[in-house]
């Protein structure tokens, strides 16, 4: 998957945006991503998204209204990744 | 920003992350979003007014343990070339280290060695930072790389089991994944340590793709024990507007030409990191053509001086503000599909029987009927069974005195897509051939396809040369090593 996408939203919003991260998900059969904003110069903070997507011509069609499960395993990847890159940091 | 509030803002960004964590990944978000853009390299060279602060800071910081990696990693793959790596050497020996992990031992052995000359950090801080920039950029591509693999499969391996979580993937941070493995040395060795690696199933090859524009794909072939091919796909740091590809072909018993092929995309790589871009503007295009007949001459010497015999091919392509350079020496070749949609071979091979060719050819085509159009199409797919067609008579290195470059500028606008060619790809496939291939391929995966094809193909010659003393009636496919290079060019891209 490539680095900056054009997500359509559930509302049919349209945007380029940074993908963090993208998985699949064997219990509830769909795929996810992660994501923030894309800025040309990135400054201050920026919010993380996340969603249940299908890609279509180049453009992932996200939904962002997830069940509590799927908040929770989005979570889980998250935190996971974040613990990941903590560990290797403190090497 | 005073370096004072830089260090706040670097220890800040830390410390949020530190703290949100805690609470939940998703409130977290923002500081990992900070976090990532302080490892981002190209945070720090885009032009902002922080950015030499930035890199002042980190030089002095960070300087020593980006310094000390890329030494040890210099150290423990070539022999010692300077009194810094020398040292470093011999503390890895001594020390016995082995991985690059220990950072603090590797830290104080640098900090060390730095100190022993004259006091390092109070040189001129442009300096150090011009420096540190580069390691930084260098060594932090590399580290993210191997990071943001190391993080993906842990994470997979705790997911997969607890949450039914597959495929995960961390998106890589525009690493130039070639680039990496051409400084590192790992391009042209790593062919026996991967299997099942790239979409050439089953075969050792390496695929390199750069934001969907480039891509490159080498592969040792069926027959030869070394891979002597070496490929470059990049951008100038200053703008990615600029970009240069380029193949080598080593010659050279041993594993000399390997060497020769690698040392040439090196050096390209970091002359081209520094090139002037100014040099790249359409006025300027004798300069640039200047400057890199200078540069390849230079790399043409080192490798005369360092090998008895050992040189390289080399076709290489700059793309500049309106037109795109070609070089090259010898018959690796460089072809464009033009706006036609036609196949163009642009450059000419340093081989006497393509000469010929050529000059019986070379008139302007709209001058040739149709015979003799279809004589010279067959004539010239003839070359490449001819039993002379490996003897070339210009090359970089192989005791040379001077190196000669052919060039050739096209306007950006007159090509869609540009490719190079090692000639084990080249002798392999007929132009009908890559022209077929490339007008029926995704882009995407073009630069594999014709790897593929040429490693798993074998030509015939037409039944009527069949007994010719002259030709070889099969080219195996897979005789040599096999490397394309593709730019996608959207600019001349009607199609």
């Amino acid at each position: 998957m490539k680095r900056i996408v054009n997500i359509v939203d559930e509302e049919n919003n349209e945007g380029k945006y940074e993908i963090f991260c993208s998985f699949d998900s064997e219990i509830t059969g769909k795929s996810y991503v992660i994501f923030t904003e894309y800025t040309e110069s990135p400054s201050g903070t920026l919010l993380m998204k996340a969603g249940s997507y299908k890609e279509e011509n180049d453009k992932l069609y996200v939904n962002t209204k997830l069940t509590a499960e799927e908040n929770e395993m989005i979570s889980n990847v998250l935190n996971t990744i974040i613990n990941q890159a903590t560990k290797n940091d403190k090497k | 920003m005073d370096e004072k509030k830089l260090k706040n803002a670097v220890y800040t960004t830390y410390k949020v992350f530190n703290e949100r964590k805690k609470d939940g990944a998703l409130q977290a978000s923002g500081a990992l979003a900070n976090y990532m853009k302080y490892r981002d390299p190209n945070y720090f060279t885009s032009t902002n007014g922080a950015r030499q602060d930035i890199i002042k800071y980190i030089a002095r910081e960070e300087l020593a343990v980006y310094l000390s990696r890329y030494l040890l990693r210099k150290a423990t793959s070539e022999r010692p070339r300077n009194h810094y790596e020398s040292l470093l050497y011999q503390a890895i020996q001594r020390k016995k280290l082995e991985h690059i992990s220990d950072r603090r031992i590797i830290s104080e052995l640098a900090y060390s060695m730095l100190g022993e000359e004259k006091n390092f950090f109070e040189q001129d801080s442009d300096k150090i930072a011009e420096i540190a920039c580069q390691l930084f950029t260098d060594e932090v591509a590399y580290e993210k790389e191997e990071e943001a693999h190391r993080i993906q499969q842990e994470a997979q391996k705790q997911l997969e089991s607890r949450f039914g979580v597959k495929n995960l993937r961390i998106n890589p941070i525009a690493v130039n994944y070639c680039a990496q493995e051409v400084l590192d040395g790992t391009q042209i060795s790593i062919q026996n340590d991967i299997k099942n690696n790239g979409n050439l199933e089953g075969r050792p090859a390496r695929n390199y793709n750069l934001n969907d524009e480039m891509f490159a794909t080498t592969d040792i072939g069926e027959k030869r024990k070394n891979q002597e091919d070496s490929v470059l796909i990049m951008y100038h740091p200053k703008n990615p507007k600029y970009k240069m590809l380029l193949v080598a072909d080593g010659m050279g018993g041993h594993q000399d030409g390997e060497k020769a092929s690698s040392q040439i995309a090196q050096k390209m790589y970091y002359w081209f990191n520094k090139l002037d871009t100014q040099l790249l503007s359409s006025e300027r295009i004798g300069d640039l053509s200047r400057e890199w007949t200078s540069q390849l001459q230079e790399i043409n010497d080192e490798i005369n001086k360092m090998y008895a015999n050992a040189g390289s091919t080399f076709v290489g392509a700059i793309v500049g503000e309106e037109n795109t350079l070609v070089a090259s020496v010898g018959d690796s070749r460089a072809y464009f599909l033009g706006k036609d949609n036609e196949l163009y071979q642009i450059t000419s091979d340093d081989n006497p029987a393509y000469q010929v060719w050529k000059r019986r050819w070379g008139q302007p085509e709209a001058r040739l009927t149709p015979q003799m159009l279809d004589a010279k199409k067959v004539e010239k797919d003839l070359l490449r069974f001819r039993k002379d067609s490996n003897r070339i008579h210009s090359a970089i290195g192989v005791g040379q005195y001077d190196v000669r470059p052919h060039y050739i500028s096209v306007p950006n606008d007159q090509y869609s897509t540009l490719m190079l060619f090692s000639d084990g790809v080249t002798d392999c496939l007929s132009d009908t051939q890559i022209k077929a291939i490339t007008q029926r391929t995704d882009y995407k995966k073009l630069s594999q396809m014709l790897v593929a094809e040429a490693i798993q193909q074998d030509s015939y010659i037409p039944r009527q040369y069949r007994n010719d003393g002259d030709y070889n009636p099969v080219i195996q496919g897979g005789k040599d090593n096999a490397t394309v290079a593709v730019l996608k060019n959207k600019q001349g891209d009607e199609r």
